[in-house]
């Protein structure tokens, strides 16, 4: 004990080599431990979100894409699958199957378009106003409204894909109804509305002013018109055309009741030349096996790194030593042991250790934290 | 210390708030419809173990258009039961949750009738709207009523399996009566044969292919006196259809009736009774033996 309270006088009068050591210290322990914590925090956010999800459909092509898609609204530009689809699995009883259109933005974030039972699914919880209810209707998941500064009653313009294409579809204006309690997920980030809402933002069906069958020679409405609203007047004239089974999904989340359910869908898509059927806990296991394989070799590099900084602090102990070799002579005279003397030295080194682990501790779980939210959506 | 830091971490990440999570609703699981028909089949096979809702609606629940908190009710429900055939267009401009809805007519979608386009028309106070797209009044085809029953039946016993038996004796009830409907039409249809019949609007298409009935139509309202070229196109029509019934939703004004009468043509109500009558007291099922009863009296008639 009175080794370590010598130890400690002693490193406080030396408070700028003293605080230069624990900080090479703290700095060689930090790297590792924030960079295994973070890794662990994205396994298991990834984790989290794959497992909830037990199926995701979607047209063939990159796997990752697919599932970084339909967990985080991902853009993804390898095909669509068709509406007709989405019906039959939901008839054929398999569970609890949902759609997905996520092709635009609004103010920078996802929009979303699924049906009520996505919000059942993940389990969301209104924070503000009501869900969604009428063509035009959306929600915003907590970082939406808070980026966007919005509120229930508000309204929302959809992003045009591409400026400078005047012929194209124009952006609709959508109504806040709803602001989602924050979850620490993808779903904090999104716009969600009707798939039907979505259609129109495609342009897949479209309503129609009363200005348009005017026949005056005032210019068309048209072409004064910056972008579509829907309200109640307008609303009954909204419609799709064409085969509405062939309406596009980006994805189709399923959740089988039972084993069999599970097996009745995969096997649907196993042969199939366009669809696939994925299971993303399996697909984000593979993804984290890669994160893995990084860690590991960065694992190596940090155990070169501390090998380094060992010898690194060997030697300035073993300096440390010779340059207080008169020092310790003179505690030797005064009746204090060669043993003391190496217990006082030690407990100088433990102090050094024990703060540098402390503050590496901190920092790193400091670091987890603040870039928790970032994690987990850092698949998006 | 790492174990702290994970249950801080899990404390904080498993803090969701729950002050605003929606109350599960206590007391009997409610049923929405879309119309009186299915409310009928609910209340028959269920009886007082659902709660049925359906609001008021004025005029045909086709031509319905609620508003977002009427849409936000029918969201609430544990079951909500579509016609299907484009009846009830309000589900189309709607979010409604997928997992409990259910298309009573899934069954014989692949015979649904198409409508050409026609002019939109208005009723009474309603709104203007069009029968442009399928013929809606699936029920009148007491065999595709039998469908539409069945599936109201499997739906309800997903919905309360603890009463698979109750609810399968009162469908089974339910039933004979359909079967009982189907059989005395398909008589009236046979002594019937190839007379020809006039409908005062586009609802009876498949009461018409159901029982073989010759029935053209016209856009005629019952509260409203046809304007002198809908007359003229009564006459030009009977040129080659030689009617002398006319087949009407509702009791048509005396005045339409004398000046029908005037041309030998009887008016016949066959209500649909897509909504709940007026009086609150006949129901579906009293309302369908009066069409049934109405048709036979206007073939003794002839």
């Amino acid at each position: 004990m009175n080794s370590l309270w010598l130890a400690w006088l002693y490193l406080r009068r030396r408070r700028v080599a003293a605080g230069m050591m624990v900080a090479g210290v703290a700095l060689a322990l930090y790297l590792p431990l924030a960079a295994h914590w973070a890794a662990d925090a994205f396994d298991e956010a990834l984790g989290a979100r794959a497992a909830a999800t037990p199926i995701i459909v979607g047209a063939r092509g990159s796997r990752f894409d697919l599932v970084l898609h339909g967990l985080y609204f991902r853009a993804r530009s390898e095909g669509t699958v068709a509406h007709g689809e989405f019906t039959a699995l939901r008839d054929a009883g398999y569970g609890r199957v949902i759609p997905l259109h996520v092709q635009f933005t609004a103010g920078g974030q996802p929009v979303v378009g699924t049906s009520l039972d996505y919000f059942e699914f993940r389990e969301l919880q209104m924070a503000r106003g009501e869900s969604m209810a009428l063509l035009g209707d959306c929600v915003l998941g907590a970082n939406a409204a808070r980026e966007l500064n919005l509120s229930p009653g508000d309204k929302l313009k959809t992003d045009r894909k591409n400026l400078f294409d005047l012929a194209g579809d124009y952006p609709l204006q959508l109504n806040v109804t709803g602001v989602l309690s924050a979850t620490g997920t993808a779903d904090d980030e999104g716009v969600f509305m009707d798939v039907k809402t979505a259609w129109i933002i495609a342009g897949h069906g479209h309503g129609h002013d009363e200005s348009e069958s005017n026949a005056t020679n005032s210019p068309s409405a048209k072409l004064v018109k910056t972008h579509l609203e829907i309200t109640p007047k307008n609303m009954g004239t909204f419609h799709f055309h064409g085969d509405t089974t062939a309406l596009p999904l980006t994805a189709i989340l399923v959740e089988p009741m039972d084993a069999k359910g599970t097996a009745m869908v995969l096997g649907r898509y196993q042969h199939s030349g366009q669809l696939q059927a994925l299971k993303p806990p399996v697909v984000v296991d593979e993804m984290m096996g890669m994160v893995m394989r990084v860690r590991q070799f960065l694992d190596a590099n940090y155990a070169l790194v501390a090998g380094a900084m060992g010898m690194l602090l060997a030697l300035i102990v073993a300096l440390s030593r010779r340059l207080r070799s008169r020092e310790m002579e003179t505690l030797f005279l005064l009746g204090c042991s060669r043993g003391t003397q190496f217990a006082l030295q030690a407990a100088e080194l433990l102090i050094i250790f024990a703060a540098a682990l402390a503050l590496a501790l901190a920092a790193a779980w400091a670091t987890v934290g603040w870039a928790r939210d970032y994690l987990t959506t850092l698949a998006g | 210390m790492k174990q702290l830091l994970i249950l801080i971490s899990i404390f904080v990440i498993g803090c969701k708030p729950t002050a605003d999570a929606p109350a599960p609703r206590a007391g009997k699981p409610r049923v929405a419809v879309v119309n009186y028909p299915l409310a009928y089949f609910v209340e028959r096979i269920a009886g007082d173990l659902v709660e049925v809702h359906f609001p008021a609606m004025e005029g045909d629940p086709a031509f319905w258009k609620p508003t977002g908190a009427e849409v936000r009710e029918f969201q609430s429900d544990d079951l909500i039961l579509l016609n299907g055939a484009s009846y009830a267009k309000w589900p189309a401009w709607s979010s409604l949750p997928d997992s409990r809805m259910v298309n009573t007519s899934a069954a014989f979608r692949d015979a649904f009738i198409a409508v050409k386009a026609d002019a939109a028309h208005r009723h009474g106070k309603g709104g203007e709207h069009s029968h442009a797209g399928m013929a809606f009044t699936t029920w009148l085809d007491f065999k595709q009523a039998q469908q539409q029953a069945a599936a109201v039946h499997r739906a309800l016993a997903g919905l309360l399996p603890t009463y698979s038996e109750t609810l399968a004796n009162n469908f089974a009830g339910l039933q004979r009566d359909l079967v009982s409907l189907d059989a005395d039409l398909r008589g009236i249809a046979a002594d019937l044969g190839d007379t020809p019949l006039l409908g005062s609007h586009p609802v009876y298409q498949y009461l018409a292919r159901g029982y073989g009935l010759k029935i053209r139509s016209v856009h005629w309202e019952p509260d409203a006196m046809p304007a002198a070229e809908d007359w003229a196109e009564l006459a030009e029509l009977r040129k080659t259809h030689p009617a002398r019934v006319m087949l009407w939703e509702d009791a048509p004004d005396k005045s339409i009736v004398a000046q029908l009468k005037a041309q030998a043509v009887r008016s016949v109500v066959f209500a649909p009774c897509a909504n709940r009558s007026g009086n609150g007291t006949d129901n579906w099922l009293k309302v369908m033996r009066a069409n049934v009863v109405a048709l036979r009296s206007a073939l003794g008639a002839e």
